[in-house]
């Protein structure tokens, strides 16, 4: 059995100003996924893929709503979390927040194996990848946690990076179907989990050994 | 795609009879809105907050730490742009005002200084930017207007399209014509190593051709943010 390790350190840095990659259109904020596939032992790359990130969802823009507004505990936005439960949230310091800590799967960048086009009231990924927790399980993979590159800026693209590594120590291929985010929002005293971006792959195949490094790079481009 | 939107003026007479109605792409998300948005994702810490620049092009150091008691309600007003009218004033909150800073009239933001706010300066609009060029201030003298409250209303969703509405209006009682050429969004970031309150400049756009808005006319602007699946 192969040795892999949730924890990796993610090869992120601040990004330098000649090296932003952007397929965003002027006026827009969004988000480039991009994915590698490589062995931890060898550093050897099988795939790298960016694209540009398809699918914000309903929930991103409500939680934006709710910012803006400052929304308050005598006027909580309502919306729909991970758990299919429309709750009450306001703006406070959990609002956006996915700073995801190794093996939690509910939080920050989390993969699937559901390939159903997104819609925009999408609120859960469709099949959850869960956590490989010891001893190793078929069809899981080991969740890292989530880190983060500074922000940075050219000439026209704003940006800054969320992070995550997923490894694969579960005796066999791993395919992942969609990516998505989740973030956190609340009232005091109680977290919820919410979906900002679902995205579909068309396949990212991760053999037994190898390790999948997702980011989000979060832009907005003038 | 991610989010778009689009940028819309509209002028009345004191009657609120239009005048002119027009629209232009929004062109222009800054770097302080990535920067606001990146201190809220990454839970960035009391203790090693983030700098960002705001109006001032002073560095303010920013940060999303929750704090726990009942009392605080993990308050943190990051990203906040609805606002009151002009020079009225609001409070908003760092996130530790109970245990090391009582409230206090630094926590007040006026109006003027949240939401939309217009300009008369047309340089191009760059990621960097920090405030808008010349903001036309909140007043009644020769070259001010009164700014109205700033709202965000009308939040809808129709598969495969979201959007909601920015929204705030400006009255010409000058008693002459005031030139819009820029127009931009202020919104706050909490700091809680300071303790205060700043706002920063998370968007602004060149009106081309200007908009000239005449004695006792009322301007409104909208943005209309809208995502598409």
């Amino acid at each position: 059995m192969p040795k892999v390790q949730v924890g990796l350190t993610p090869n992120i840095s601040i990004v330098k100003k000649d090296k932003i990659h952007t397929l965003l259109e002027p006026g827009e904020l969004g988000a480039m996924l991009d994915w590698k596939v490589w062995d931890p032992k060898s550093g050897k790359i099988q795939e790298e893929v960016s694209k540009k990130s398809e699918s914000f969802v309903r929930q991103f823009l409500e939680l934006l709503f709710a910012a803006f507004a400052g929304s308050v505990e005598l006027n909580p936005y309502n919306l729909r979390d991970t758990g299919n439960v429309l709750r009450d949230v306001v703006l406070n310091s959990i609002t956006f927040q996915c700073n995801a800590a190794v093996a939690d799967a509910t939080l920050g960048i989390i993969v699937g194996t559901g390939n159903t086009a997104p819609t925009i009231n999408d609120y859960v990924i469709e099949t959850l990848i869960q956590h490989d927790a010891a001893p190793p399980t078929a069809g899981r993979l080991q969740y890292g946690d989530v880190s983060f590159g500074l922000p940075a800026s050219d000439a026209t693209t704003s940006q800054f990076t969320i992070t995550r590594n997923f490894a694969n120590a579960s005796g066999g291929a791993i395919t992942v179907e969609e990516v998505a985010l989740y973030v956190e929002a609340g009232i005091y005293g109680t977290t919820y989990y919410f979906m900002a971006i679902r995205d579909v792959t068309g396949g990212i195949n991760v053999p037994n050994g190898q390790t999948l490094t997702i980011n989000y790079r979060i832009q907005g481009v003038i | 795609m991610g989010m778009k939107a689009k940028l819309g003026l509209r002028r009345f007479d004191k009657n609120m009879n239009l005048l002119e109605s027009r629209e232009q792409p929004f062109r222009s998300w800054t770097l302080r809105f990535i920067q606001i948005l990146y201190v809220m994702s990454a839970e960035i810490s009391t203790g090693a907050p983030y700098n960002v620049p705001d109006i001032t092009n002073t560095n303010r150091g920013l940060d999303a730490q929750k704090n726990g008691n009942a009392a605080q309600r993990w308050n943190k007003d990051n990203m906040v742009i609805a606002g009151p009218a002009g020079g009225s004033a609001t409070y908003m909150f760092h996130g530790n005002e109970l245990s090391v800073n009582q409230i206090k009239p630094a926590l007040r933001v006026p109006g003027y200084n949240l939401g939309i706010v217009v300009g008369s300066d047309n340089t191009a609009a760059a990621p960097t930017q920090f405030a808008l060029g010349t903001q036309i201030a909140h007043g009644e003298a020769a070259g001010e207007l009164l700014y109205g409250g700033n709202e965000c209303i009308t939040i809808a969703f129709v598969n495969p399209n979201g959007q909601f509405t920015v929204r705030r209006y400006f009255t010409n009682v000058s008693g002459g014509d005031v030139t819009i050429e820029e127009v931009g969004i202020y919104a706050n970031g909490a700091s809680q190593t300071i303790p205060a309150i700043y706002q920063f400049c998370i968007a602004r756009d060149v009106v081309a051709p200007a908009e000239v808005v005449a004695d006792t006319e009322i301007l409104e602007v909208t943005y209309t943010v809208q995502i598409t699946v």
